[in-house]
């Protein structure tokens, strides 16, 4: 963290795409307790940099109310819930309605977090689309390549734009006004365009809408209640700066293979010419707000330039070849047909 | 009488509208297409809409309508009314679709209120339905009966109207001759795509790279546009399950069953709980299902599987699906080049972004996108307009002209967004008439 110029940070587990299969309910709670309370240790080790976001087993919902007044008592501030319809308990349905009275009550966010649906843990013999992103993954395994490309790019906004829009559209926040939302590592740049699409549609559907009507458009209800994250995509955000003003948190995803650090991050933001005031909103002071978080009582000033590398780290021109277009070519038992090699390397029919 | 003393609106460039669409009639079946497949044709494919049910016949499968039909979304919108209009429109009598959206003639004059000049003609149940059937010979008997009716269409004014053809993608032979036929008929400036799964296959996989060769070959482009998805089963593209999602909302299951909904692969799909509400009461899916399908298009096919980089001359319009999110991509793309193996057949370029600047590759945009607005700069190579007539959402070029001169967007510019650029990517000569 210091190394990456960061001063405070909201942990969260890297397997996030098994435990929604669980097919336990008390299974599942142990299973969530267990990562929370190492989670809530490990933060002892500096509880004003680190916090962490709390699992919640969707699979019994008792168990997870009982696990938000758990979590919240020892200084949680965000209960994770990823948006997939994994086992049928897709994260807006009445029936979790006890789970977010239980988050106001307890002022604890609810922590939306998408993923690539791998599905690792999906029982055998369950053909349903459990998640938006799983249609991405289809264009790989579908298509006789062996290719994980894509993975980072749709997989997360796929999640977190059909939770956001049905979200919105439900009345999730007018039925519990008090609740918070943070939308995670999906990126900001569709919200852009997402939350005009929402208030059109509402317009557009209005003599048709069955649920109650809604008191605001859902744009107005996005910038009230919730957040979003923003990691890689700091360009975008940094030239509409008055539409993210209040909703942005920035994330490095660290340790994740596309993680980043806040020096990169700084440069892009002050390449976009954001004002520092800004930057400081984007890169702490919004998600402070959220949380309810105070600021640290010091904090990282200068980046640390010297960094010790281990023998395996790749070389300069280790790199360059690896980024070479050809490096991609999978080795083939027998060679590639001749017309359409050489079409791929520049030739044309 | 008063007399309104709102100024005519005018403007000094043509405009090409690279997005309206056409309802196809019961003509395309009962005249134009061949006797022989009349029957069969019928049962592949077929909108019925009458006084007490509307369906899409898929393959003698009904898809019924989830929506009210009263209300013609899908042709609705006529010049003068608003997004909140519609909204407003009384949900219990029933609304005749407009016009102009099988009659060409009401076409043009709505063209002519509406400030548009010329204009690509996508299908709407096709466009739904069609890539579904499951017999090519019948897939390919409905292509030719659509261009053929859609020619007639654009006969009425050769030098306005254009189509995108419908392309049996069923059997590539059959594709490619379909294609080869079309490329002698002016009207046809595009083979429209419709970004889904094909029997569980994506543009991805290298069964589609002789239909990418063709395209290139004969010049004709890749006009990819996503439908709605409402009719279709899970899988094939992403509204199906966000439908599903919908039906949660107000799911309260009294015993708990894993799964289930429309279209589901899986589970019994019943609700066996009471909900005071009742359904949300409309489709949740129009609001994302576009983007995300064109975005999984441009991603996955068109930069990830190499389809641009292989093809470099072939042209090809996102339609529908907005543009702003591109900025988003190439950054992630960027990232991903640089992370994750690029395992793959092919030579795979790491430089995503300058492979965009130099392809030829445009997205469909609306004027009140907020990124557009700000970064001209950045998007006007790159994007195309479209009303979405007859849809509910559709807007106006001079809504469009007037959303972006506010914006600061100068005339040329705004020319190039709104009739240039779709005069090079569908190679049409460009002319005013309104």
């Amino acid at each position: 963290m210091d190394v990456q110029g960061i001063d405070q940070v909201m942990f969260i587990p890297s397997d996030i795409d098994t435990y929604p299969w669980l097919r336990n309910g008390l299974g599942a709670t142990a299973a969530c307790k267990a990562y929370n309370e190492w989670a809530w240790e490990g933060c002892q080790a500096d509880p004003e940099r680190l916090f962490f976001a709390a699992l919640l087993p969707l699979q019994d919902p008792k168990g997870a109310v009982r696990e938000i007044y758990r979590v919240a008592a020892k200084g949680c501030r965000v209960g994770l819930v990823r948006p997939i319809d994994a086992l049928g308990n897709y994260p807006l349905q009445p029936r979790f309605d006890p789970l977010w009275r239980a988050m106001e009550e307890t002022g604890m966010v609810y922590g939306m977090h998408p993923f690539p649906a791998l599905g690792s843990l999906k029982p055998p013999g369950y053909s349903e689309q459990h998640s938006a992103s799983e249609l991405i993954n289809r264009t790989v395994t579908s298509a006789d390549i062996p290719h994980s490309f894509l993975t980072n790019v749709q997989n997360f906004q796929a999640e977190a734009s059909v939770w956001v829009v049905s979200a919105l559209f439900s009345g999730l926040f007018e039925r519990f006004p008090k609740l918070k939302a943070a939308v995670f590592e999906a990126s900001s740049t569709w919200l852009s365009f997402v939350l005009d699409e929402c208030d059109k549609y509402y317009k557009l559907y209005r003599n048709e809408r069955r649920f109650p009507p809604l008191k605001r458009l859902p744009s107005e209800t996005f910038f009230e209640h919730c957040m979003t994250g923003f990691e890689g995509d700091e360009a975008p955000p940094s030239r509409l700066p008055e539409f993210y003003e209040n909703i942005l948190t920035w994330s490095s995803d660290v340790y994740h293979h596309d993680g980043d650090d806040v020096w990169r991050a700084l440069e892009t933001m002050r390449g976009c010419g954001l004002s520092a005031e800004r930057q400081a909103k984007f890169l702490g002071g919004n998600a402070r707000r959220m949380y309810n978080i105070p600021a640290p009582k010091t904090f990282i000033r200068e980046r640390v330039t010297e960094i010790e590398r281990p023998d395996w780290w790749p070389t300069a021109d280790e790199i360059e070849c690896a980024m070479t277009a050809e490096a991609s070519v999978l080795p083939r038992a027998e060679p590639v047909a001749v017309n359409t090699f050489q079409r791929a390397v520049g030739g044309s029919n | 009488m008063a007399t309104s003393s709102k100024p005519v609106p005018k403007k000094a460039f043509a405009v090409f509208d690279s997005d309206s669409h056409v309802v196809e009639p019961r003509a395309l079946w009962e005249k134009y297409l061949d006797p022989d497949y009349r029957a069969l044709g019928k049962s592949a494919l077929w909108r019925e809409e009458g006084p007490t049910n509307s369906y899409l016949k898929v393959n003698g499968r009904m898809f019924r309508d989830t929506m009210n039909p009263n209300i013609p979304r899908l042709a609705i919108w006529r010049p003068g009314i608003t997004w909140e209009q519609v909204g407003e429109l009384d949900p219990d009598i029933r609304h005749a679709p407009t016009r102009g959206a099988s009659d060409p003639q009401a076409r043009l004059a709505d063209m002519g209120a509406m400030g548009i000049d010329q204009t690509l003609l996508y299908p709407t149940w096709f466009a739904e339905g069609f890539h579904l059937v499951e017999d090519p010979d019948v897939a390919r008997a409905l292509a030719r009966a659509y261009n053929d009716w859609i020619a007639d269409f654009c006969a009425a004014a050769p030098e306005r109207l254009f189509a995108a053809a419908m392309v049996p993608l069923q059997n590539l032979d059959f594709a490619i001759a379909e294609l080869e036929r079309i490329a002698t008929m002016p009207c046809f400036r595009g083979a429209f795509i419709r970004p889904m799964f094909i029997e569980n296959r994506y543009f991805t996989h290298p069964y589609y790279d002789p239909l990418w060769g063709a395209l290139e070959r004969l010049g004709i482009t890749a006009a990819v546009h996503p439908a709605t998805g409402l009719w279709n089963p899970e899988w094939t593209s992403h509204a199906p399950f966000i439908e599903k999602m919908k039906g949660r909302l107000s799911q309260m299951a009294l015993l708990r069953e894993a799964g289930g909904g429309p279209f589901a692969g899986g589970g019994n799909g019943a609700n066996l709980g009471f909900s005071p509400t009742g359904e949300l009461g409309h489709p949740l899916a129009p609001v994302i299902s576009p983007w995300l399908d064109n975005h999984m298009f441009v991603g996955a096919a068109l930069i990830g599987f190499t389809v641009m980089q292989r093809y470099p001359r072939m042209k090809v319009v996102m339609a529908h699906g907005k543009a702003s999110w591109m900025e988003e991509v190439l950054e992630k793309m960027e990232a991903s080049a640089l992370t994750t193996p690029l395992l793959h057949k092919y030579p795979v370029r790491t430089d995503p972004e300058e492979m965009w600047e130099e392809g030829e590759v445009m997205l469909g945009f609306d004027a009140e996108e907020r990124l557009i607005q700000r970064l001209p700069g950045d998007f006007e190579a790159k994007i195309v307009w479209g009303s979405h007539y007859p849809r509910q959402e559709a807007t106006t070029a001079w809504d469009a002209i007037a959303t972006l001169s506010g914006a600061g967007i100068g005339p040329a510019t705004i020319a190039r967004m709104l009739g240039g650029n779709a005069a090079s990517q569908f190679g049409i000569q460009l002319k005013q008439w309104v």
